[in-house]
């Protein structure tokens, strides 16, 4: 059926017209008076205009970014001017004569694993300003390979022992009374600088106090150690390499007992410890931190405040008894010299000895190559050793004369390659020592009497600086 | 702020004073007065006041400002003027070390 009233029919669109110029802008009522006056028209028809698109592009990115960076460096400037406020009276008081010597912390800096630098830059930047407002001295301990900062450790602890008992000469009489030294370190508290130091702190105050007290120094006594271990250079150079290192893991060959058996047991006593602050410090590395490094680039103002609070713990935070950890965590560790486990599944240790668990998960993963990689450095330097080998028993022999660039630098001597592979042995050792402490879920080495040690609580809320 | 020099009446009292030290002797020194030891002294006495008056105004210079707000050191200062001191010392033992190996010392001996 036909529609009874049909629609008109729709009106057709015009033909589409030639693109023309916009209408010439008229000038504004306001300021036609000014037309005859000589200033050009174009100025009096000038109208606010957006730029283009991709300028605005542009524009925005670039001024978000800049924005966003100056924002948070202006934060910073104002945040650590507002924590150095806090402590400035500190400064400011009477100095009560010679014998007021300034609260000294200890502050400790391990390098991050497979990196070259630790956190020692970052408390400069972050912590030390406050620090120093406060009339705080630091003295600053770095350790600059892995496990650097243990050795140091349990070195000294070891020294102070057999001084203790009479078996070392006594450091040269100074000015400074000892126990007025002593009672410094005690008030003056100890900082670490993220997990990784205190590992390494903690792995070396159980290896100087619950060690066996050793007749003589690390230092002096691996060497011989390890001299007493490795086989000694075979007649025919060219067996060398098979020699030294079957190609079979571990990746150091077992030492061999200590020269000198050991003086004592672990001590029945040890000394007050001064309060402890573990200062979150990370370092990201590796292609897939990139995102949070360029994050972290616009947000140094979190690091600020990280800082300062950690200062602010290390000047008026009370010193509390730390959480000890589960019954059964000491018994974790074989000593240092034995081959390590592999670290199925730990548990985590709980209380204090988990400070800052989370930073172990920026260790790399290629971490947990260094021994296989020590067993290839070992390869390849032993491979290198031979024609040096074969070079000094030829000269020694006198099978040839020395060509001129060996008269001008002589090669060494069988005995000076023996001295270098026991130094390199030394210094492999040391670092696979130092990895076994740092690996990623290796824990904390805790030894029981380490229950009482005691950590910096929290400040007084009206410090907090917002 | 020059403390002592060797012009200064203070001077003669504490040649005698280290010559007595140095001896050990208490009374009777009169009798026994070696030239060579007593210039010996005097040498070193002027050698030690001269970098005591040297690290007391290099320090002061550094760690004091020259607005006086008061007449005490407060503690900022004093850690300052610790710090100044530790590094004077330093500095000096690595510029002897550093003679020694050049050669000789000259005459004047080593401090601390």
């Amino acid at each position: 059926m036909a529609d009874p009233t049909p629609h008109p029919a729709p009106p057709k669109p015009p033909a589409a017209a030639a693109p023309t110029l916009p209408a010439n802008p008229t000038v504004p009522p306001s300021l036609r008076i000014l037309q005859y006056t000589g200033i050009p028209a174009s100025v009096l028809t000038w109208r606010p205009r957006l730029p283009s698109r991709n300028w605005l592009i542009f524009f925005t990115l670039t001024g978000t970014l800049t924005g966003a960076w100056y924002y948070d460096r202006r934060e910073c400037r104002r945040l650590q001017e507002a924590y150095k406020d806090r402590v400035r009276w500190m400064a400011e008081q009477k100095l009560g004569g010679p014998e007021d010597r300034p609260r000294r912390l200890r502050v400790y800096a391990a390098v991050w694993p497979e990196s070259d630098e630790g956190g020692a830059k970052w408390f400069k930047k972050y912590v030390k300003p406050i620090l120093h407002a406060a009339a705080h001295d630091y003295h600053i301990e770095i350790g600059h390979t892995h496990g650097a900062l243990t050795r140091l450790l349990a070195q000294r602890i070891q020294s102070r022992r057999r001084q203790a008992l009479g078996l070392e000469p006594l450091p040269p009489p100074s000015p400074i009374d000892p126990s007025v030294e002593d009672a410094r370190d005690l008030a003056g508290g100890v900082a670490l600088m993220g997990r990784h130091t205190l590992k390494e702190y903690l792995a070396g105050l159980a290896e100087g106090w619950s060690g066996a007290l050793q007749a003589s120094a690390r230092d002096t006594d691996l060497p011989k150690r390890i001299d007493a271990s490795l086989p000694a250079f075979p007649d025919d150079a060219d067996t060398l390499p098979a020699v030294f290192v079957p190609s079979s893991e571990p990746a150091l060959p077992a030492l061999s007992p200590p020269t000198l058996a050991p003086l004592s047991g672990p001590p029945t006593f040890i000394p007050a410890h001064p309060p402890v602050l573990v200062i979150p410090y990370v370092q990201p590395l590796g292609f897939k931190q990139i995102p949070r490094m360029i994050g972290g680039f616009f947000n140094h103002r979190a690091r600020v405040r990280e800082g300062g609070d950690a200062a602010l713990r290390l000047i008026f935070g009370t010193a509390r008894p730390i959480e000890p950890p589960r019954e059964n965590a000491e018994e974790d560790f074989p000593p240092l010299d034995e081959p390590l486990p592999a670290p199925e599944a730990r548990a985590p240790q709980g209380g204090w000895a988990d400070s800052e668990l989370d930073a172990e998960d920026l260790i790399k993963s290629s971490f947990e190559l260094v021994p296989s990689n020590i067993h290839q450095r070992r390869k390849d330097y032993y491979a290198a050793l031979v024609p040096r080998l074969k070079t000094a028993r030829e000269l020694a022999l006198g099978e040839r004369e020395p060509s001129k660039e060996e008269v001008e630098k002589p090669p060494k001597t069988e005995r000076e390659l023996r001295e270098e592979a026991v130094e390199r042995e030394k210094r492999w050792r040391d670092e696979l020592e130092g990895w076994g402490v740092a690996r990623k879920g290796a824990g904390v080495r805790w030894k029981r009497w380490m229950d009482g040690l005691r950590e910096y609580g929290e400040y007084p809320e009206e410090l907090r600086v917002e | 702020m020059r403390l002592l020099s060797s012009s200064s009446p203070s001077f003669t009292y504490l040649t005698k004073m280290s010559f007595l030290f140095g001896s050990g002797a208490g009374a009777g020194a009169s009798q026994n007065i070696n030239p060579q030891a007593i210039e010996m002294a005097v040498n070193e006495l002027d050698l030690i006041t001269d970098v005591f008056n040297r690290l007391v105004s290099s320090c002061h210079a550094k760690c004091i400002s020259d607005k006086y707000a008061e007449p005490d050191l407060n503690k900022g200062e004093g850690v300052c003027i610790d710090r100044c001191v530790g590094k004077f010392f330093e500095v000096n033992k690595k510029v002897g070390e550093k003679m020694q190996a050049a050669g000789g010392g000259g005459g004047a001996p080593g401090l601390m």
